[in-house]
């Protein structure tokens, strides 16, 4: 809990990062700029944060619609994949409905090596990839207005869901800690820039 | 010392009974459970500084969930029934339920509740009856707290709540596949709301007792009055 308002405070004083990263473009590789500060919610910033989101969640169904396209996946991985995609397709129409006029989705370029084909690197790629969704979740859940928040919410804990899946059938612990960190827009950015799911 | 107990108008002030996602056929029944439930929580004496009352209505909530959780592993692990990986969860879960609970009480300061006591009718020391049980405290708490978030005003105190709440989600999947069902029901969870929640932990006849009694005041093993 003191770590996790800690990192509350955190956020709060990383809004500078936050607004150098959304100056760099309006769509860096999917995912709009952010807002430029952390402030009181409102349906201006409603937009801007559900378009990141929605830029998050973009990112993991291309994941899964080239991981199952692929054909390589066997086992419970296949199952793990093709039920992800089905979630992760209704997060973005949640996300894009909520948006009312979505933005035209950029086709999300990634390189994730082998990560499509080869089980090992699949679930590597996987376990980055869900928990920064739900990272990146939490850390934008509070910046919503209510009328907006519960989506997000609605959202999160099924990715929280995969994380644990994934997680488990990769050995590692389904739960790391008592809470899940969330991370400042700018952070998911580069977190997702290092795996290979961003240019 | 003893806390006066709570009756559905007294916690009802700021509405929270009357969600309208509570809307159900089951409304009447329950009702009936919700207020034996809430009759078992212990109402705040004194009102605290802060947090605000409604958060403070949705943190106590959240507690009792957590004190539910808490003693449900807690005595899992207690009683070693359980073995390999179950008892492993159990434990990590365990851990994992009393942080929790340490955290809204710190939050809630000298109105938090009092832990009441439980009694979980044997499903602590068989596995199978553990792991159904597990995972529907579970789902029921992602639920709740997904239903919460839309109340709390207090931005420190929703950014805690979020960060449980996707918490209590991966422990739900990981119950569920040592459960061997599917960690996911669908694409969205729920939310739940709080009428609905306490009616159904009422329903299987958990929370025995509020009162202030010493928090190590516990059965050596799980009555069987269900």
């Amino acid at each position: 809990m003191l770590r996790a308002l800690t990192r509350k405070k955190f956020l709060l004083s990383a809004g500078g990062a936050v607004s150098a990263a959304a100056a760099g473009g309006a769509a860096i590789g999917g995912l709009g700029a952010m807002a430029s500060a952390r402030t009181a919610p409102s349906r201006g910033q409603d937009l801007r944060v559900l378009g990141f989101l929605l830029g998050v969640e973009r990112i993991e169904l291309a994941f899964y619609e080239r991981a199952v396209r692929a054909g390589a996946l066997r086992g419970e991985l296949a199952e793990f994949a093709a039920a992800a995609l089905i979630h992760e397709r209704d997060h973005v129409a949640a996300l894009e409905a909520a948006l009312g006029s979505a933005p035209a989705a950029p086709a999300p370029l990634f390189e994730v090596g082998d990560a499509l084909t080869d089980h090992d690197a699949f679930v590597a790629k996987a376990i980055a990839l869900e928990d920064a969704g739900v990272a990146a979740l939490n850390g934008q859940i509070t910046n919503l207005t209510p009328e907006r928040l519960g989506t997000g919410c609605a959202i999160v804990s099924v990715d929280a869901r995969h994380a644990a899946w994934i997680r488990d059938i990769g050995g590692m612990a389904p739960a790391d800690g008592a809470t899940d960190a969330p991370l400042a827009a700018a952070d998911v950015r580069a977190l997702l820039q290092r795996q290979g799911f961003l240019a | 010392m003893t806390r006066p107990r709570l009756d559905l108008a007294a916690i009802d002030r700021d509405g929270a009974v009357r969600e309208a996602a509570d809307a159900t056929s089951t409304r009447a029944a329950l009702l009936g459970g919700a207020l034996a439930a809430i009759g078992a929580l212990a109402l705040p004496s004194v009102a605290a500084a802060a947090p605000a009352p409604r958060d403070r209505s949705v943190l106590t909530y959240a507690l009792s969930l957590e004190y539910l959780q808490d003693a449900f592993y807690t005595e899992a692990e207690r009683l070693g029934a359980l073995q390999g990986k179950v008892a492993d969860a159990a434990r990590v879960l365990g851990q994992t339920e009393r942080a929790h609970v340490k955290a809204f009480r710190a939050l809630l300061g000298s109105s938090a509740p009092a832990r009441p006591r439980f009694d979980f009718h044997g499903t602590t020391e068989d596995e199978l009856a553990f792991l159904h049980t597990a995972v529907a405290l579970e789902d029921l708490c992602v639920g709740a707290y997904a239903g919460q978030a839309t109340r709390i005003r207090s931005p420190e105190i929703l950014q805690a709540a979020v960060d449980i709440h996707s918490v209590e989600a991966r422990h739900a999947a990981w119950l569920r596949r040592l459960l061997d069902v599917r960690p996911t029901e669908g694409s969205l969870d729920e939310p739940r709301g709080r009428r609905s929640v306490i009616g159904t932990i009422a329903a299987r006849g958990f929370v025995v007792d509020a009162s202030d009694a010493p928090t190590t005041h516990r059965r050596a093993s799980p009555l069987f009055t269900g």
